[in-house]
């Protein structure tokens, strides 16, 4: 069973959802190689635009795991913080970004291991509904 | 133009694109192909086998399979229409995030946004392509509003044996469409459920073909 929450170094606890497989695929395809999650330490070596490109992809990658895989909300105060220090926060999916990455994480091993745990959850199999799930579902009409 | 409802409840629009366009995208997707090993067989003689666990062919299919995935919202975007300002605020943010390539956006806001859910992009590029091309499931439509039965029966459900070429569909469209009298243009411009049912008529008209060959035998 794969962890469906996160412990920061700062203590907070961050709760992860799937991410849609559609969405990653055009942002795995810009790292120009399908396995670089199997060796991660490939792209230390890469090079010139090879390797601009896989920063890229890093950024992106982090952005959608961070905006659709993560649900916690930041706090008033810190989306005011975020504000303050001109950061976009107009959407709770960039105010959530943002407080992760500038207020939060520890550096890139940190968000590394946040999105591996968002990648993780999203590539495991869908969990069968519980009977008690199913019966729910047909008395809603199937929603 | 077929109605779609998503996974999410969002009604989408679905026209067609040329089915010319759907014919250059899969000759350009072909998948990669495996690496060849020769074995010996028996008396001496060698045999060659595609080694299809090859660490590098695995890669290079799983690449194949990424692209051609991704490749395939591009390919029905034109086609999928999105009510009136959706997404204005979704795409916005996808900019922000860099998720969003330059351009009116559409095909990153069913990307990422209005066809994340994967069955909800399988059944919008069935649409498309069903409006669009031949397909199994408008011959399949075709042959059963032509009821043509042979003996009471669907024709279908008889016996015939299957011919040892080998095509794709896009040859049989052209073979079909050139003996209906059609230019190629001209078929192309058929809808989806048209070209399927010229196909449907070609496929039946052979295998009644056959059993009335048999039947003066």
């Amino acid at each position: 069973m794969v962890e469906d929450t996160f412990a920061l170094k700062c203590g907070v606890v961050l709760h992860l959802k799937r991410v849609s497989q559609t969405a990653i695929r055009p942002i795995l395809l810009r790292f120009g190689n399908v396995r670089v999650f199997e060796t991660p330490e490939q792209l230390l070596d890469l090079q010139g635009r090879a390797a601009e490109r896989a920063v890229e992809a890093t950024e992106q990658l982090f952005n959608y795991c961070a905006g659709w895989g993560v649900t916690d909300n930041p706090p008033t105060e810190a989306v005011e913080e975020l504000a303050e220090l001109g950061f976009r926060v107009n959407t709770p999916r960039l105010a959530r970004i943002n407080w992760l990455r500038y207020l939060l994480l520890e550096g890139d091993e940190e968000m590394g291991q946040l999105i591996s745990s968002v990648l993780a959850l999203s590539i495991q199999p869908e969990p069968e509904p519980t009977e008690a799930q199913s019966t729910k579902q047909e008395e809603n009409g199937g929603d | 133009m077929s109605e779609y409802v998503t996974a999410g409840g969002l009604r989408l629009e679905i026209s067609r694109i040329p089915r010319q366009v759907i014919d250059d995208f899969l000759a350009g997707e072909m998948p990669p192909e495996p690496p060849i090993r020769e074995v010996e067989a028996w008396g001496g003689i060698t045999e060659e086998v595609p080694v299809l666990d090859d660490p590098g062919y695995l890669a290079a299919m799983q690449q194949y399979y990424l692209q051609l995935g991704d490749g395939q919202i591009d390919l029905i975007a034109p086609a999928v229409g999105l009510p009136p300002d959706c997404g204005a605020v979704e795409l916005e943010e996808l900019r922000a995030l860099g998720l969003a390539e330059e351009g009116d956006g559409k095909a990153d806001l069913l990307r990422y946004v209005v066809l994340a859910n994967e069955e909800d992009l399988g059944n919008v590029t069935e649409l498309v392509f069903y409006n669009s091309t031949v397909t199994e499931r408008g011959i399949a439509e075709a042959k059963a509003r032509f009821g043509v039965t042979w003996h009471k029966l669907p024709v279908a459900a008889w016996h015939v044996p299957s011919s040892p070429a080998g095509y794709n569909l896009e040859f049989e469209a052209r073979r079909v469409g050139r003996e209906a009298g059609y230019k190629w243009g001209e078929f192309c411009k058929l809808s989806g459920p048209e070209q399927s049912a010229e196909v449907a008529l070609q496929r039946l008209g052979s295998r009644l073909a056959w059993l009335e060959s048999q039947r003066q035998r």
